[in-house]
């Protein structure tokens, strides 16, 4: 009775190295400390984490799948994490699981990618609130196919559709929910939202990347453009006396990027080294239907999340040593413009202007890394972010201001 | 370069491996014996033997020995064996297959890598050859690579490589070992590193993936952190003078043509506190409101075209409540009235500029007065006043003015000694006071606790002042950029407290602050 079986599992094994799914691990993790600085106050020392784990799993000839998971915690702020809102302690952690399969077309360099993904983020404001708890808490699910033209490797073209929703478990509006005052008088307006936040939303997208010149490249090129449909759920559009109709915030998001690098073998400390010259730009524009009413001053602004931003900046990264154990050290600048459409500058005590609010942001960022083991790589990370805006009431949000981070730590690839 | 697999010997019984090479057999044989290229990406060509001519490969495409196959930039194909066995060449390689019989497999590999998963259970040979060496293969799975000089670099993955050179030199390879073979000759066996190094591609192409992947998270994420910011942008979330994390929400709706109502909402973790003003003009309001509510305070030299006739105001925890309710409303000139300057309004807030100014005497300032006034807490009444007629001033015992009923009085020291008593520590260096009112008896009393605080809810310190001074325009300017809290406690509340964060702004602007 025992030999068939131990037959076929002598068979099954003897196969196994041919049929079985070849699995290739991907790792990063990185653990640093620092602190960040805004507008000369120091806040403390803080520690950031990040892992993301994969694995590209080969089927078959035509088949792969890559689950990836990753996840981050951040004790302490970057220069972008709301640091303008300037008063909340923040402590964010967030995970995501995504699988996305691999399709290879016969005869073609063509791909098909359909990709499923969930995320959630949490947000610690105050420091006894729980985890799970935070009013802005997210998550996240999504589903999209990409079809991936690998023309010449690594440069490919991509055209992508992507479906995902957010939506905010802790958030709903105080006024859906505030009941009638003692007179029996609703405290509400009619037609109030609850799920304010929540989104639906879809996108649609192009992007790739080239050689050039194509045979003998010097230049890489990249490019991209992507329509972001954003359907908010429960957000009804306010009209001028303050009610609401009974319609939703509709917003159309367009992004158009591009970027050049150019690689330039170097010898750099005795050794064979790599100087990477970029320059990137950026557009986007996102045509709200929404307005919105400044109960503070009784005003009705139209069209106030219309805007569009312009960015542009040159990078520069350098590594140079052992091969599979380079140092490295990068410096980049970015500028972008954001300009509303219908939202109005206010002076320092709110009075309005007829002039639309601009905002404008210079970004440096300095990193270096050493090796000290294999794989291993000590980093050095620092960003400076300069805000200015000509819009100066900044009661509730700084929109001009200065913030500063750096973190120490380490990095392991493998 | 020559690679020669052979079955790899790991079976004790001879009865399974008779059983084995059966079952085998019978699987080989209704298989096609072909060899086949079972999938191709990109621009792969096909020379087949005798022809001259190449041509692009398909999948299915069956090789015979001879035909040879090159793969372009970014181009991979497999091909795959009748036993399942399955070689992937890379990107710019040139293959031979130079025999395939059912007992051995050969081929060349002169530019390029490949790499090989061929399956033990058949005893076949399997042999490659590049320019430069002969190997020979007793295992699973490696890849062979060969540059443009013709030196090839060998990895073995799993199992046993046997790699010999063109003068016969051969050594074995084992697991994850790499080993380089020149022109010269064999090179050292490297241990550490082979997989990682042969499979560079691949994981290339997975931290690729990887980094695609990572980039549509991070495009997807910016959707929710604009909605976030949205909320950042309107201050709607700050701490309180407890440490506790206040939401707040104001609105303004129109509940009849001449009325609007005016709602401040307040959630912490384990309270709920609102406000509202609900007041109905002399006449219908413009579209846009402001420019009715602007008249709240009053009106410097003119008359104001839009006052209150009535309103209501309310604060409540959802269980206890201060309701206020006044009408009779009218236009007074309080700077030219009967009672000569006691009442003058000598600096008012100029809604236009959102600044205080100074009024000098007798210049007109027209302000709204209400003939009947009730204030409430929890239905019972503390301070009230009522007229027949219109009033003209507030002043108790005047000519013009109503008659008043407090119940409760304010309480000043020294007769009465905080904390229930009226008193401020500003002279203390921070703006906190307390507004204590009672009846005789102390049995009937309301308490206002009030805090002027930061978003962070560090309460003001005069400090912070220092450079507009206190007092004026400029102090009362740079207050606006502060919150007021109040905690309002009373005899009716039973222990319980009504506690309101709002923005100053909204009680200077709509007159409750004068």
């Amino acid at each position: 009775m025992l030999k068939p079986l131990a037959i076929a599992a002598v068979l099954l094994a003897a196969a196994l190295p041919a049929s079985a799914v070849e699995w290739t691990p991907v790792l990063s993790a990185s653990l640093a400390g620092g602190q960040y600085f805004f507008q000369g106050q120091r806040a403390n020392l803080g520690g950031n984490a990040a892992l993301t784990a994969a694995a590209l799993g080969k089927f078959s000839d035509r088949w792969t799948l890559m689950p990836v998971y990753s996840g981050s915690y951040r004790g302490t702020k970057g220069v972008d994490d709301g640091v303008a809102a300037g008063t909340l302690f923040q402590q964010q952690m967030d995970h995501a699981l995504s699988v996305t399969g691999i399709r290879k077309l016969d005869d073609s360099t063509w791909r098909v990618k359909p990709s499923a993904g969930y995320k959630r983020q949490f947000l610690k404001e105050t420091r006894n609130e729980d985890w799970g708890d935070g009013l802005f808490d997210y998550e996240k699910i999504s589903a999209g196919v990409e079809l991936e033209n690998m023309y010449k490797e690594p440069f490919s073209w991509r055209v992508g559709l992507d479906t995902f929703r957010v939506r905010f478990p802790n958030y709903e509006s105080l006024e859906s929910r505030s009941g009638v005052d003692p007179f029996g008088s609703p405290l509400g307006r009619e037609l109030a939202s609850k799920r304010t936040l929540d989104t639906y939303n879809w996108q649609a997208s192009v992007s790739g990347s080239r050689p050039w010149p194509f045979e003998e490249p010097k230049y890489v090129l990249t490019g991209s453009y992507s329509l972001l449909y954003k359907d908010y759920l429960d957000q009804n559009l306010v009209k001028e006396n303050g009610q609401f109709e009974n319609a939703g915030r509709q917003d159309f998001v367009q992004a158009l990027g591009g970027s050049v690098v150019r690689p330039i073998p170097m010898s750099v400390f005795g050794t064979d080294g790599r100087l990477d010259l970029s320059m990137g730009l950026n557009f986007a524009y996102n045509r709200s239907d929404q307005n919105s009413f400044d109960a503070a001053f009784a005003r009705f602004l139209s069209d106030s999340y219309s805007y569009w931003t312009v960015g542009a900046g040159p990078g520069a990264a350098l590594s140079w040593g052992e091969k599979k154990a380079p140092s490295w050290a990068s410096a980049s600048f970015r500028w972008s413009r954001q300009s509303y459409l219908g939202r109005l500058v206010q002076d320092t005590v709110g009075v309005y202007s007829s002039a639309k609010q601009v905002h404008d942001r210079y970004n440096l960022s300095i990193a270096y890394g050493y090796p000290i083991a294999p794989k291993l790589t000590m980093t050095f990370r620092t960003n400076v972010l300069w805000v200015a805006s000509n819009h100066k009431y900044q009661k509730n949000y700084a929109y001009t201001y200065r913030a500063l981070n750096y973190l120490l730590g380490v990095a392991y690839e493998f | 370069m020559r690679l020669e697999f052979r079955r790899a010997e790991t079976w004790n019984s001879r009865a399974w491996v008779k059983a084995a090479c059966a079952v085998v057999l019978l699987v080989a044989a209704v298989r096609a014996r072909a060899v086949s290229i079972s999938s191709s990406e990109g621009k792969v060509l096909f020379l087949k033997s005798g022809s001259y001519t190449w041509a692009q490969v398909s999948s299915g495409q069956v090789l015979a020995p001879g035909d040879q196959l090159k793969t372009a930039s970014g181009a991979r194909a497999t091909v795959t064996f009748d036993d399942a066995s399955r070689v992937e060449l890379n990107p710019g390689s040139s293959f031979t297959l130079s025999e395939a019989a059912s007992q051995a497999s050969t081929m060349e590999l002169k530019l390029g890598s490949l790499k090989a998963w061929i399956s033990k259970s058949l005893n076949r040979r399997f042999q490659v050859r590049t320019p430069t060496a002969v190997c020979s293969v007793r295992g699973t799975e490696f890849g062979v690579n060969v540059d443009q000089g013709g030196d090839t670099r060998v990895q073995m993955f799993e199992g046993l490589l046997a790699v010999a050179d063109t003068a016969g030199n051969e050594v074995l390879l084992k697991d994850n070992q790499s080993l380089d073979v020149t022109k010269d000759g064999l090179g050292r066996v490297a241990d550490a590193g082979a997989r990682e190094e042969t499979s560079g591609s691949d994981r290339q192409a997975a931290k690729r993936e990887v980094d695609l992947r990572m980039s549509k998270e991070e495009v997807q994420a910016a959707a929710a952190e604009e909605a976030k910011l949205s909320e950042f942008q309107e201050g709607k979330v700050m701490i309180d003078v407890n440490g506790n994390r206040v939401r707040i929400e104001e609105y303004i709706v129109r509940p009849a043509a001449d009325q609007f109502k005016l709602v401040v909402l307040n959630e912490r973790a384990d309270r709920f506190d609102y406000f509202f003003y609900h007041g109905t003009f002399n006449q219908a309001l413009p579209t846009d409101m402001s420019e009715a509510l602007r008249q709240l305070p009053g009106c410097l030299d003119i008359a104001c075209p839009y006052f209150m006739t009535s309103y209501r105001t309310g604060r409540s925890n959802t269980q206890d409540n201060m309701l206020e309710v006044a009408s009779g409303g009218h236009l007074v000139d309080l700077n030219n009235n009967a009672v000569g300057a006691v009442d003058d309004v000598t600096a008012a807030f100029d809604p236009v500029t959102a600044n205080f100014i100074q009024v000098a005497a007798g210049r007109p300032f027209y302000q709204t007065l209400f003939n009947n006034y009730n204030l409430t807490f929890n239905g019972v009444s503390h301070q009230s006043w009522a007229s027949g007629v219109n009033i003209t001033n507030m002043r108790n015992g005047q000519a013009g003015a109503p008659t008043f009923t407090n119940v409760t009085t304010v309480q000043n020291s020294p007769a009465c000694a905080p904390p229930n008593c009226t008193y401020s520590e500003i002279s203390e260096g921070v703006f906190h006071d307390v507004i204590y009112a009672s009846n005789g008896a102390g049995d009937i009393w309301e308490k206002y606790d009030s805090y002027v605080i930061s978003d962070a809810g560090k309460i003001a310190k005069t400090s912070d002042f220092a450079a507009t001074g206190f007092g004026g325009q400029s102090f009362k300017t740079t207050l606006l950029n502060w919150n007021f809290q109040t905690i309002v406690t009373a005899s009716e509340f039973q222990g319980r407290k009504i506690d309101l964060v709002v923005e100053p702004k909204i009680f200077i602007q709509s007159g409750l602050i004068p």
